[in-house]
């Protein structure tokens, strides 16, 4: 019972000291992350060792929830994936072929980078999935942070803990590292760059680490971002994927 | 030498003064991958196999039993810039076969291809897809050479009889057919896809029409098939979803003429721990097997093979040492016959746009098996692949 008392005490302190909620926090990212469509070219640089290989992509999607991606780089040109909220299907155009993905696969690098399909999935606001704590505040690079902690309320979370470095003002996660339920760090994300586009202020250049694997990184890019573009109703489907 | 570059048939071979004409007028008016929304874009991927042949014959000395070969590809893949409401799309193959790739090749068909003098070589060009695409607001209509993917097997697929799998093929690719398709959608994830073969041969027509959805995380179809050649009827249902492992089916009924039935189904399963292991299986069953009088065609180009006996399997492991490397072992086992082909293979993305393979192939030879070789036979090769 004391053990309650004093959690509560620390968060209504917490409250107090950093005048906003971990939920408004979470609040405020998911907003942030909440656009009707977006239109983006991407360039994929996967670092292994000292070797990098680029891909590069165009990608439209509607809000977290749909997402076409096309390869434009010599090697994968033409294949494309489809994201309808948690499933994930592939067009393989030498072979014609649409390949639904299985649900173990999610956790494999998309198209060999650190970025992994349930990365590239994850559609939900993390305020639904996610208690959050508030720790703290760090200058994390320059940037003012805020830092939470969150716990998976859910079991279909793609990481059970996370920690992220929030920017008091723009409510970016300028940096990110992501735990599995055994407490081991999986991964970290960094922010490289972002840009206001609008009224909006959005990350174009992210740093993904995954520290299972050794020397290996990806920086993923975006450019010519263009928010709440025209798209037609049947984009995310498997029709159009095998156009 | 007996390789297995043994019977190529079926295949579309041009005169070689059309095929410089279509190169050149592909440099004309391609304009390379550019924001343009006009022209054509123009990519493709050059294939370079040096290979060792080994049969192992004991009624000839060992000097005769070894040999080599090559066989380089390119394709070139062409498709109008501009595609939003209409599609043109081509792929068009020239192989290069060198040595006992090329003598066999010859042995077999020596008129229709272009053989180049002094050096034992073969070359071949071979039109995997040229279609036109029209994208209606209701219907998408498709005419023309494609690859037509109706089932989920991987090398396995008793629902696919427009574009079957070249299991001597590394990447296990498909052929193609020469059909008119319509397809129209149902929302998202449904739909109907129609399918006529163009042929002259009316008793070769062949139509088929493929209904699918995602169903509770499962993507299922429901096929139903006419083949004018074999007089039979084809329904089926395929699905794939998710059960731990990735879980995946074909289940197809051969519909006769006097009332005769037959069976055939696969089941395939794939898994993966740790993203490190990767493995897949399938087990086909055939309630019917074909009478020996189907003639397998084994070639590097497409080889298809008859079922003539109940049980065959695929088994495939893969290990990824990193993003850039990984070693892979896999079989395709006719088990009743006995006979086979296992695969090793390291691969290495070894530059942007470039791999390297090694590997080995060993075919178990069986009179009655899927590979009607005399004896049996390895292959030992290194693969260049540069994709432009």
């Amino acid at each position: 019972m004391n053990k309650i008392i004093t959690f509560a005490v620390f968060l209504l302190s917490a409250h107090i000291a950093f005048g906003i909620t971990p939920d408004e926090i979470l609040s405020a990212i998911d907003k942030n992350r909440n656009y009707g469509t977006i239109s983006y070219d991407a360039t994929m640089e996967i670092h292994v060792g000292d070797e990098v290989r680029t891909k590069t992509m165009k990608t439209l999607g509607r809000g977290t929830e749909k997402a076409l991606a096309e390869f434009t780089n010599p090697q994968d040109k033409g294949t494309k994936y489809l994201k309808i909220n948690k499933e994930l299907w592939i067009y393989f155009p030498s072979e014609q072929d649409v390949v639904k993905i299985s649900g173990h696969m999610l956790k494999e690098g998309m198209m060999g980078s650190d970025v992994s399909y349930e990365d590239a999935l994850e559609s939900d606001a993390l305020h639904k999935k996610y208690s959050a704590v508030l720790t703290g505040e760090e200058n994390f690079e320059g940037h003012s942070c805020y830092v939470l902690t969150l716990d998976a309320l859910v079991k279909d979370v793609p990481y059970y803990k996370r920690k992220m470095w929030v920017d008091k003002e723009l409510f970016i996660q300028w940096k990110e590292e992501m735990y599995a339920k055994s407490g081991t760090l999986l991964k970290v994300s960094r922010v490289l760059e972002m840009k206001k586009i609008g009224v909006r202020h959005f990350p174009t250049k992210i740093e993904m680490v995954n520290m299972l694997r050794k020397n290996t990184k990806t920086v993923f890019e975006m450019s010519d971002i263009v928010f709440d573009v025209k798209v037609a109703d049947n984009v995310f489907s498997l029709q159009n994927l095998q156009r | 030498m007996y390789s297995v570059c043994k019977i190529c048939k079926g295949k579309t071979l041009m005169p070689f003064k059309k095929i410089g004409l279509i190169i050149a007028i592909l440099a004309c008016v391609s304009r390379g991958e550019t924001s343009r929304e006009t022209g054509l874009i123009v990519s493709g991927e050059s294939r370079n196999d040096l290979v060792g042949l080994e049969s192992f014959d004991k009624n000839k000395p060992a000097r005769e039993q070894s040999d080599f070969a090559g066989a380089n590809l390119l394709t070139l893949n062409l498709q109008n810039a501009n595609a939003k409401s209409a599609k043109i799309e081509g792929s068009v193959d020239f192989w290069l076969l060198t040595g006992a790739y090329a003598e066999a090749y010859r042995r077999i068909d020596s008129t229709s291809s272009l053989i180049i003098p002094g050096l034992s070589s073969v070359f071949i060009a071979d039109v995997r897809k040229l279609y036109a695409s029209l994208f209606l607001p209701f219907a998408d209509v498709s005419i023309g050479r494609q690859i037509i993917s109706f089932g989920q097997g991987m090398v396995f697929s008793p629902i696919d009889v427009f574009s079957s799998v070249n299991i001597l093929d590394l990447t296990l690719r498909r052929s193609g057919s020469d059909v008119a398709r319509l397809r129209v959608p149902f929302g998202d994830l449904a739909g109907i896809d129609a399918i006529a073969k163009l042929t002259a041969k009316s008793r070769e027509e062949a139509a088929a029409i493929k209904g699918y959805a995602h169903v509770a995380g499962f993507d299922v179809a429901g096929i139903g098939m006419y083949q004018g050649a074999q007089h039979q009827a084809i329904t089926g249902i395929t699905f794939k979803g998710d059960m731990v492992a990735g879980v995946y089916g074909e289940l197809v009924e051969h519909w006769k003429q006097a009332g005769q039935r037959s069976f055939t189904g696969i089941l395939g399963a794939d898994y993966s721990i740790e993203n490190t292991w990767y493995f897949t299986g399938e087990y086909l069953y055939n309630e019917k097997p074909e009478t020996n009088d189907t003639a397998a065609q084994l070639s590097i180009l497409q080889t298809t093979i008859p079922l003539l006996h109940h049980h065959y399997g695929f088994l495939m492991t893969r290990y990824k040492i990193n993003d850039l490397m990984n070693i892979s072992a896999s079989a395709i086992v006719d088990i009743s016959g006995k006979s086979g082909v296992a695969t090793l293979q390291y691969f290495y993305n070894i530059l942007q746009n470039a791999d390297v393979v090694v590997y080995a192939q060993y075919y178990r030879s069986s009179s009655e098996g899927m590979l009607p070789l005399p004896f049996d036979q390895a292959t030992y090769g290194l693969r260049v692949e540069v994709a432009f």
